[in-house]
């Protein structure tokens, strides 16, 4: 890979960066809170409040430093590892709340990405972080908004297929079904995009730049 | 990945947590204050501080231990080798299990010698023990024996007052100007009983107790 002289370095990837945080690399440990801070706080402050918010921001980071050990590249993405800690985190502290506010949170959720859908995004952020964004608005648009919300549902506040079906006055499973086919179209909307996607950006640094 | 299984569970798809994620923060108004950066960060070089300071801390634990184990065998190996250079040490040994077994043993008794003269701050302590024929006197607070004497203690029962040999005296450990003295020995069956004790300073080989220091007569 090696061209004039340089070297063509891709931005680490999460894995990689993982695995320097369980080497106790403060650096990666950084990248890897700038790349999903937003994320992790947006969720714990429209589950939890804007007050508990910080606190589970840190909370996860630091759950994060401390198991990065534990994460093991052959069994799965780092996402998926790091969703399920955040998720689990998020869901714990969600363990107090009636079902009844948690459907509240999870409809203020799901009609907060309604609107985003239609609107679009406006954020004043890195272009990378505003394609990304711009993108899973795109994906999750393609979902019927019913389909969309029992995702958001089961996905954000943890309600079991059987509590949105007493919520929402459905049966099991239209809620079953809702929740099957939201995850195919996803699914397909995912596998398309991955197919037109544009190249990967690349960063140029020089030898002495890499770590 | 089996759709049959995790098809409607979106926490098992990682792209659709990512997607639902990514989201929800393009959705939303509420961003992390910049300054929470420096917390969560400072978080953990603190605790990465802290666990360095716990690994020097365990490794000197382990040195210490380590040479610990090292002196104690060191010394250990030096009793040995001096208990078979010198019997004395053994013996010793020996003699100080016999006095915590008499002086510890269940429903034993204590005799207490006290000074024949005024202002004399000697004192002594005859213990016997129901369980056995070991008898311990110890005595402190000795003045310096002349030369030519030494401190003998006389046992008397029956009506018959008899020698029961010299003590072992040494300089005070708590250095004071005084001497500590003991001696053990064994009785002819166990938990014997006395009518009477002295310890005199005397010269050796006398046949009848003289100048006696410390007494006790059984009430």
């Amino acid at each position: 890979m090696e061209s004039s002289g340089r070297f063509i370095h891709l931005e680490p990837p999460d894995e990689a960066l993982c695995a320097r945080v369980a080497e106790r690399d403060v650096d990666a440990f950084e990248i890897l809170y700038d790349r999903y801070r937003d994320r992790v706080y947006a969720w714990a402050a429209h589950a939890l409040g804007p007050r508990q918010a910080e606190d589970t921001t840190q909370e996860v980071f630091a759950l994060l430093w401390r198991r990065a050990g534990q994460f093991n590249p052959s069994r799965g993405q780092f996402t998926q590892w790091f969703w399920a800690l955040t998720r689990n985190h998020i869901l714990r502290d969600l363990r107090g709340i009636s079902r009844q506010r948690r459907t509240q949170i999870a409809d203020q959720i799901a009609a907060l990405i309604s609107t985003a859908i239609g609107e679009g995004v406006d954020v004043e952020e890195a272009a990378f972080t505003k394609v990304d964004s711009q993108r899973a608005l795109d994906t999750l648009g393609r979902l019927p908004p019913d389909q969309r919300r029992v995702l958001v549902m089961s996905y954000f506040v943890g309600l079991s297929h059987s509590a949105i079906a007493e919520e929402l006055s459905l049966p099991l499973g239209t809620v079953k079904k809702r929740a099957r086919l939201g995850m195919q179209k996803l699914r397909q909307a995912l596998i398309a995009d991955e197919a037109s996607e544009e190249p990967i950006q690349h960063k140029e640094v020089r030898p002495d730049e890499r770590r | 990945m089996n759709d049959d299984e995790t098809l409607d569970r979106p926490e098992e798809v990682p792209e659709a947590a990512d997607t639902l994620t990514a989201a929800l923060a393009a959705a939303s108004r509420h961003r992390p204050p910049p300054e929470l950066r420096q917390r969560v960060v400072g978080r953990v070089i603190r605790r990465q501080r802290l666990a360095s300071v716990w690994r020097y801390a365990a490794v000197a634990v382990i040195v210490a231990c380590v040479t610990g184990i090292v002196t104690w065998n060191v010394a250990a190996a030096q009793l040995t080798a001096l208990r078979h250079t010198n019997p004395d040490v053994a013996q010793l040994e020996a003699t100080n299990e016999v006095v915590f077994d008499v002086i510890a043993c269940k429903g034993g008794h204590v005799a207490v010698l006290r000074a024949s003269q005024q202002g004399s701050v000697s004192y002594g302590k005859l213990y016997t023990c129901p369980a056995s024929e070991d008898v311990v006197f110890m005595s402190g607070k000795l003045s310096s024996a002349p030369s030519g004497k030494s401190y003998e203690l006389w046992l008397s029962g029956g009506g018959v007052t008899r020698l029961q040999g010299a003590l072992q005296v040494w300089p005070s450990l708590t250095g004071s100007e005084y001497y500590f003295g003991s001696i053990t020995f064994k009785a002819d069956h166990k938990d014997p009983s006395y009518e009477g004790a002295q310890l005199t300073l005397q010269p050796a080989g006398d046949a009848a107790p003289d100048n006696t220091v410390l007494r006790w007569n059984a009430p």
